[in-house]
């Protein structure tokens, strides 16, 4: 994913009623008049956004919050949350951290990663193509967003049967490009496994065939 | 500390929200915590050891703690205060400092069904909200206690199941679809996928994409 990053700003949350399902608002930061990423998101973690965007505080810690604590108990840094691409309806984010090694990018849905984001103060970013593919220009009819919104959503978090990771783990060098030494075998075993479902989710079925024979032959060779 | 398991996640129709029952291991007390539905979610599928499509937040938690090399020693349900459960998560970072994060028990029990950590309640949270069922009394240890029916339900599936084309044939065949319709197309590359064989949902899929256009014209 080499497309340049633009900055966004968290807009709101709001609740969208002929799917039922709220929508997460995202405009550019820097620019005269902003284009607006939309991505329709489950309730559960509408709410964990809505909270830190008023300033709520929760009587008990929710997930997110748990997540923020342990990233900082662990003197891990969230750099950045980059929401990278849009697939057969389904939007792919990562979340950035700097520890003591190289940086990492994990995968993520959108509204974890910018959850995480708003209780880490860090930013959040999309990929300039997917805010041209994905963005509303401002001032958008009612029908364009409607037809908008038929097209994307993120998923939910849906049960399949599969005993493969479902996260990836990735390591970034400081400029986001892939680094492909210093990994183990575990490491790399997820980060293929996650390939492979979103080759999956994708169509991309000649990659899922080579993902999984990748995947059976460094398997095979862990046994041994 | 008394190290428990989680013996299944319910919901009634009687109340707005479901529990988890951690129950004891070595003896036959039950410990019932109601949780949000969000959360019974997360745990029945890391208990079913079910993956979402899609990583959920827990999921996020347990990579960002392998990617930083830090794992979770233990999660206990601590206290039982005005009708509130409180739990902690024990951290161990890479370099080997230990801390402590306050937590809800349901985030706890997610993440610690994630990374296979140890679950332990605090004896007088047992004494306060534990109960021992009747027909385990003097049983403790011997046999799995007997679960309520609901425990040995397995969570709803979203697999897709796709009926065989026959099943949707009218009685007769005469205006059989044909084997090659998009219906049937599609639930043979659902098939596919399921059986991993991807080079037979290439193959379908582009069936599905020519005649979807054809379709369209």
């Amino acid at each position: 994913m080499d497309s340049p990053l633009v900055e966004m700003v968290v807009v709101r949350v709001s609740p969208y009623l002929r799917e039922n399902r709220p929508l997460l608002w995202l405009g550019e930061k820097h620019a005269e008049v902003p284009r607006l990423l939309a991505i329709a998101i489950g309730e559960f973690e509408a709410a964990a956004i809505q909270m830190p965007l008023e300033g709520e505080k929760p009587g008990r810690p929710i997930s997110y919050d748990l997540l923020a604590a342990m990233v900082k108990q662990l003197g891990v840094r969230v750099v950045r949350v980059v929401i990278e691409s849009v697939c057969k309806s389904v939007f792919f984010a990562k979340v950035v951290l700097q520890g003591e090694g190289p940086a990492r990018a994990l995968d993520s849905r959108p509204s974890d990663a910018v959850a995480l984001a708003l209780r880490t103060g860090a930013p959040v970013f999309v990929t300039r193509a997917l805010l041209e593919e994905a963005g509303l220009e401002p001032g958008s009819s009612r029908g364009d967003l409607e037809r908008f919104l038929d097209r994307f959503h993120e998923l939910e978090p849906q049960v399949v049967e599969r005993q493969a990771a479902a996260v990836t783990a990735t390591a970034v060098d400081r400029d986001g490009a892939q680094a492909q030494s210093r990994r183990d075998p575990a490491d790399l075993l997820t980060e293929l496994q996650g390939r492979l479902q979103r080759a999956v989710i994708c169509e991309e079925y000649e990659e899922a065939a080579r993902l999984r024979d990748e995947i059976e032959s460094l398997e095979a060779s862990r046994r041994e | 500390m008394v190290l428990m398991e989680v013996s299944g996640v319910y919901s009634s129709s009687k109340s707005a929200y479901p529990q988890v029952v951690l129950k004891q291991v070595d003896g036959s007390a039950y410990l019932p915590i109601v949780i949000g539905r969000f959360e019974a979610a997360a745990i029945a599928m890391a208990q079913a050891e079910h993956q979402p499509a899609r990583p959920i937040s827990y999921d996020l938690a347990q990579a960002i703690l392998q990617a930083v090399g830090a794992s979770i020693e233990r999660v206990e349900v601590t206290d039982l205060r005005d009708g509130t459960y409180y739990a902690q998560v024990h951290l161990r970072s890479a370099s080997g400092a230990a801390s402590v994060l306050d937590s809800r028990p349901s985030d706890a029990i997610a993440l610690a069904l994630r990374v296979g950590a140890p679950i332990y309640a605090a004896q007088e949270v047992l004494k306060a909200a534990g109960f021992v069922r009747p027909e385990d009394v003097g049983d403790a240890g011997s046999q799995p206690a007997q679960r309520p029916a609901a425990a040995r339900r397995a969570p709803a599936r979203k697999v897709a199941t796709p009926t065989p084309a026959a099943a949707t044939e009218p009685r007769g065949g005469a205006a059989a679809a044909p084997a090659s319709s998009l219906e049937s197309l599609r639930s043979r590359l659902d098939q596919a996928v399921a059986r991993e064989e991807y080079e037979e949902a290439a193959r379908l899929r582009d069936q599905i994409r020519r005649l979807d256009s054809g379709d369209r014209q």
